[in-house]
């Protein structure tokens, strides 16, 4: 049975065996989403329902610089998914819109002078951001226009695939100029890879 | 429910400065009143503060990853800005409109400052962006107000275009009229002499140089108290002397041959007297054919004298039977003749009157005389006449008794002795004649007036009346043996007096004439 398809409270424990943490930049980012699409009472509802399953917080303590489980962040990402009935495509939207918000993004966004300088930093935004895992970016092609990048080590939750590809098509849209820029999970643990990897191509 | 990992004391104090420093960062943010926004080198909108988002309506996540460019409607004008002037230098400034949220335009005034990373790699940009609404419609209205300005002053530019163009085609119109009136004066067949209001001599004309002797040049701007002390003005000194509004005649000789008629008029423009002119007309011709004239009707007028003196004679003498019995027939053909050689002796003598009054040598013998008498002789010796023509006349003499006046005698007879033969002459039968005799206490003189009930003189010919050798057309149609000297010879006479004659005559009703005599 696919993980997703378990009761959340389920999902829950399975999420929290993970180890590993994030910037405190990561949830405030998600937080600022849901605010943003639900309004501000929308987050007592996600305090209540994180809360009742077991995590008590408080969203407005969350520091960008401080770090947090990671756990914490898939939680309120299937929160905001069961209270507001978000589709897969919500969810990509939420990762696609982290890196505006994160105070992270802009501070690593200073070693900006080219799109394959920073695609080269891309490994740094991973470390900049999580304690765990790791990020390789490679086969930058300026002539096929592409790009790919592989996760190993994250195995938190299916749903995040779809949250990170909006957050890493959104970091290539701030390195790239293109109108159109697409991205693709080519491999992904959850479907017997070993690593997650994203391929990057724009036009 | 961090999952806290052990830190080393140096960490931790990293950590807790990096946290400080975000609260730092986030207070900053929302404290700053100026929007700014940060952007990479691809103009992608990376993060943006609170006045930025209050300013332009979008929050970081509507406008994060942006192009910056969106927010501008000059949206061409933002890549040239950070090519040209931000990869090049630190900062720059320039005007732009943003575009809203909610689709407002705001003119904003944008900063940009270069980002640089340690190497001096350009790495983005912050953006400041003011607005200046309030300065845009200050300056709006500053130049409103100054595009109504020059509006203003070109129109009054126009209109004082107009009025120059106005006032030089009125001076070109005034040029030309001075030139016209120039050239009428310079070619005006009389002199003239125009002073000015303070009385320098501003213009002669060729004419009056010809007239005088004289050189304009040499005499204009003098006053009138130098120019009446020149030798050739000594005649004129008087006229260009007086100090009169009247328009003045004189009749001067100014040499042998030559006589002016000169005459001195004001000059008024819009009430206000502007100077004075004198017109020179050269009347020494005309001078000279009226004495010529004079001379020969004095010589006509004795030659035919003495031979009338004698016909009349001997016709009387034959009337008077002196020379024998002439039968009816004969009487009425003397008669006849008798009569017609009375009226040629009265014309004679009227021309003899008319010769002397132009001679200027009329009056002789002035003395005190009863006006009264005079009068009444007058009367008395058309008795006939007036009975003839059966008219009655009243003589009305003021009461008590007139005092004398110092006239000529036979003169003022001869003046009331006109006015009489007239009123009987065109009177009506059976008509009337008044006669007044009254003393006018005030002007010192005694008024004679003759009224009749005659047919009154025309009222478009009662101007000419008392002109030499004019008779009234209804006067000529009912008697023919006027001479038209009678009333010319009054006038004269008692203008010689110092006296005045006037009448009052309506067509039809008849006529009254009045003159008076001074005391003396």
């Amino acid at each position: 049975m696919n993980q997703e398809n378990y009761p959340l409270n389920i999902q829950v424990a399975k999420i929290m065996e993970q180890l590993g943490n994030t910037r405190g930049a990561m949830l405030k980012a998600n937080i600022d989403y849901i605010k943003f699409r639900e309004g501000e009472e929308s987050l007592v509802a996600i305090e209540k329902k994180i809360s009742e399953l077991g995590f008590p917080v408080t969203i407005r303590k969350f520091r960008s610089l401080k770090w947090y489980p990671e756990a914490l962040s898939v939680l309120i990402v299937l929160a905001a998914k069961e209270i507001f009935g978000w589709l897969d495509k919500d969810i990509f939207d939420m990762g696609n819109s982290a890196p505006k918000s994160s105070l992270v993004v802009q501070l690593l966004m200073r070693h900006f002078s080219s799109s394959k300088q920073s695609f080269e930093e891309m490994p740094r935004y991973w470390r900049a951001n999580f304690d765990f895992g790791e990020l390789e970016a490679f086969d930058f092609n300026d002539q096929a226009k592409d790009f790919r990048i592989r996760i190993t080590g994250y195995k938190f939750h299916p749903i995040m695939c779809m949250y990170y590809a909006g957050y890493f098509l959104r970091i290539a849209q701030f390195i790239i100029r293109s109108e159109e820029i697409n991205i693709e999970e080519k491999s992904c643990v959850y479907d017997g890879g070993v690593y997650h990897e994203y391929e990057i191509t724009w036009k | 429910m961090n999952q806290d990992k052990p830190l080393t004391p140096e960490m931790q104090r990293l950590q807790e400065d990096l946290e400080f420093l975000e609260g730092y960062l986030n207070e900053f943010s929302e404290f700053l009143p100026l929007p700014v926004c940060t952007v990479n080198p691809l103009n992608i909108i990376l993060g943006v503060n609170q006045s930025f988002q209050e300013l332009t309506g979008y929050n970081t996540i509507e406008i994060g990853g942006s192009n910056v460019a969106e927010l501008f409607l000059e949206k061409s004008e933002v890549g040239l800005f950070v090519n040209e002037a931000l990869r090049d230098s630190k900062r720059v400034v320039k005007e732009m409109t943003l575009s809203t949220k909610n689709k407002t335009t705001i003119p904003v005034s944008v900063c940009g400052l270069s980002r640089r990373d340690d190497e001096g790699n350009f790495i983005g940009y912050f953006l400041a962006i003011s607005d200046i609404t309030e300065v845009k419609k200050f300056q709006g209205e500053l130049e409103d107000r100054v595009r109504a300005k020059t509006k203003d002053l070109e129109e009054s530019k126009l209109a004082l275009v107009n009025i120059l163009e106005d006032v030089d085609e009125a001076r070109i119109r005034a040029e030309d009229e001075k030139n016209k009136t120039l050239a009428v004066i310079t070619n005006f067949t009389d002199g003239l002499l125009i002073f000015d209001k303070k009385g320098n001599l501003a213009l002669v004309n060729p004419k009056a140089e010809s007239l005088l002797g004289i050189e304009a040049e040499k005499i204009i701007n003098n006053p009138t108290t130098r120019i009446k002390n020149m030798p050739i003005f000594g005649p004129l000194a008087e006229l260009i002397g007086k100090k009169t509004k009247a328009i003045q005649r004189a009749e001067i000789k100014l040499k042998d041959n030559l006589v002016l008629d000169v005459t001195r008029a004001p000059i008024i423009r819009e009430r206000e007297d502007i100077g004075f002119l004198l017109v020179l007309h050269d009347i020494t011709r005309e001078k000279m054919v009226e004495r010529m004239k004079t001379e020969f009707v004095s010589l006509a007028a004795h030659q035919l004298r003495t031979p009338l003196s004698a016909i009349k004679w001997s016709l009387k003498m034959l009337l008077d039977g002196d020379v024998g019995t002439i039968n009816q027939d004969q009487r009425g053909f003397v008669e006849k003749t008798y009569n017609s050689n009375e009226r040629m002796i009265a014309l004679i003598n009227d021309l003899l009157n008319v010769t002397k009054i132009e001679e200027g040598r009329y009056l002789s013998n002035l003395a005190l005389n009863d006006v009264y008498e005079v009068i009444k002789s007058v009367i008395d010796s058309y008795k006939d006449a007036i009975t003839k023509k059966n008219l009655t006349v009243e003589f009305n003499q003021q009461e008590g008794r007139l005092p004398k006046a110092k006239i000529d005698a036979e003169k003022i007879q001869l003046s009331f002795q006109n006015l009489l033969d007239n009123a009987i002459r065109y009177n009506r039968v059976g008509g009337r004649i008044t006669v007044g005799l009254k003393l006018l206490k005030k002007e010192n003189s005694i008024e004679i007036s003759v009224q009749d009930t005659g047919m009154g003189i025309p009222a478009d010919q009662q101007a000419r009346v008392f002109d030499k050798f004019f008779r009234a057309e209804n006067a000529m149609k009912k008697d023919t043996e006027g001479t038209g000297l009678g009333l010319f010879i009054a006038k004269n006479i008692i203008a010689s007096h110092g006296g005045k004659i006037w009448f009052e005559s309506e067509q039809g009703k008849g006529s009254t004439f009045h003159f008076t005599v001074p005391l003396g």
